[in-house]
């Protein structure tokens, strides 16, 4: 696999080779889309995990990459999350290289800050909605899931695994809720944002 | 190198940023998010619960510093901390407002949805058992109500057939029992003394009583006789004629069954110019043996003693 684009071709991303890219991906444009957010949102949280500070930059400068590379020879590579792989992690090194003598080492790193009431009534209202969005089932579940802390927790946790067919199914039940939950709260965030 | 299988404390670590010295752990757990969802929800989760203990102050102190300067550098992180905040404050506020089991019960029965313990399950598991129990036996006892009302209307038809076969019977009886009684009467009473009077049986079916009386006079003359008893003369007949044998005279007379009165009787022969004549007897009324005691068809009906 080679993650740099080829010399000899083009490059910068143009319209037309985001178009063949995405030919590339599905014949079908709704499918191509979709597997090109889902790749988006993989890469994404590749670069979170390495605990990055520019993740949606570096995403972009993968998929710029990726897009022209497969402009450039369509037939070469057949899997686009393995393609993305590796030329994520070949941004990824070269963004350490860039930063990190700077900002990565030492004790002086300054911790975010830690406000304990940084958010408004109307972010209330955006969770109370987004809650109402839920199944009733749903809603009862994260409710409890996160309502205790301590002992009384550990006993809610584990009085629900024993509804929810086991400790790692609640996990995983209550994860999926939290994160509707918190799409669903950044866009109400967002569209207020830009009312 | 021995491959390190990725289990959730080295999840935890990846996420921390302490496997950097690992860099052949950290690529295969890279590589490994690209190819299906599992690994990465799961690396998802943890990251939520670090960020969970993060908040609540569980974390030790070294875990404290890695979250705050590696885990938390990426605004996206910044921002799940800030949603997993709010959530923290509304639901904790929630929880002051009512007791939670009544008002998850009061939720669950508003809108039909339950989110069962096991303790209310086995709760509704002994109620439901109860209400089927008491169903059971309700209509256990329904059932016996029902055989019993069955059982007494049977022995009513059954009693009322026996009344029919009784009443059949007795008629049959009645006709196979001779309609007329004899009674031959040969001293007259005041030539009895001692001696104990003659008894005539009178049954249901009978309907005369003929009385052959002997006379020691065999002179041919109509006779009056009357049928007495305490309270009187019950029945009368003139002109009853005698008819002559050796050595005296025979009275044939026929008294209808329905005049006989129950107990001593006196039969008075009166003719004109002579002394009457009295024959005692006495009459023994019979009730049939198949007539049923009244008081069994009275009985009371069966009832069910519950």
């Amino acid at each position: 696999m080679d993650p740099q684009p080829n010399p000899g071709r083009q490059r910068y991303l143009t319209q037309e080779a985001f178009a063949s890219f995405l030919l590339w991906l599905s014949s079908d444009p709704g499918q191509a889309a979709r597997e090109y957010l889902d790749m988006r949102q993989t890469l994404i949280k590749f670069f979170v995990r390495k605990g990055c500070a520019h993740a949606e930059e570096l995403t972009d400068r993968t998929l710029d990459r990726v897009v022209l590379i497969v402009h450039g020879e369509p037939k070469k590579y057949s899997n686009p999350m393995s393609l993305c792989y590796g030329v994520a992690r070949k941004i990824w090194l070269e963004y350490r290289r860039e930063t990190m003598p700077e900002t990565f080492e030492g004790d002086n790193f300054p911790a975010p800050t830690k406000p304990e009431d940084d958010f408004t009534e109307h972010d209330i209202k955006c969770l109370e909605h987004c809650l109402d969005q839920l199944s009733l089932r749903d809603r009862e579940l994260i409710t409890q899931y996160h309502q205790f802390q301590g002992r009384q927790k550990i006993e809610t946790r584990k009085r629900l695994a024993q509804i929810y067919g086991g400790l790692n199914k609640l996990r995983i039940t209550a994860y999926r809720i939290r994160a509707r939950l918190h799409d669903c709260i950044s866009s109400c965030a967002q569209r207020s944002a830009l009312n | 190198m021995e491959s390190r299988a990725v289990n959730d404390a080295i999840i935890r670590d990846y996420l921390l940023g302490r496997l950097n010295s690992d860099l052949e752990l950290v690529e295969r757990i890279d590589e490994e998010t690209f190819k299906g969802p599992e690994l990465s929800t799961n690396i998802d989760i943890i990251e939520d619960e670090i960020i969970e203990e993060y908040l609540e102050g569980s974390l030790d102190s070294e875990d404290t510093r890695a979250v705050e300067r590696h885990f938390l550098r990426p605004p996206e992180r910044q921002r799940k901390l800030k949603t997993a905040r709010l959530f923290r404050r509304y639901f904790e506020a929630e929880v002051p407002k009512q007791p939670a089991p009544a008002r998850l019960l009061f939720r669950a029965f508003r809108i039909g949805q339950v989110l069962l313990s096991f303790r209310t399950c086995a709760e509704i598991a002994a109620s439901v058992m109860f209400i089927i129990s008491t169903l059971v036996l309700w209509n256990q006892l329904r059932e016996l109500d029902i055989a019993i009302k069955q059982m007494n209307q049977q022995l009513g038809q059954e009693r009322e057939r026996l009344a029919v076969a009784n009443r059949q019977l007795q008629n049959a009886l009645h006709s196979f029992q001779p309609a007329i009684a004899m009674l031959n009467l040969v001293r007259p009473g005041r030539q009895r003394g001692d001696m104990e009077i003659p008894e005539v049986k009178v049954n249901p079916g009978t309907k005369t009583l003929h009385v052959e009386l002997a006379l020691s006079s065999g002179t041919p003359r109509k006779y009056r006789v009357e049928l007495r008893h305490a309270e009187g003369t019950v029945w009368s007949r003139d002109d009853v004629d005698v008819t002559a044998v050796s050595g005296g005279a025979i009275l044939r007379v026929d008294i209808p069954a329905e005049v006989l009165p129950q107990g001593r009787c006196e039969l008075a022969l009166m003719a004109s110019g002579e002394e009457p004549i009295s024959y005692l007897f006495s009459v023994s009324k019979l009730q049939s043996a198949l007539d049923p005691a009244p008081s069994r068809l009275s009985e009371p009906a069966l009832s069910p003693s519950y």
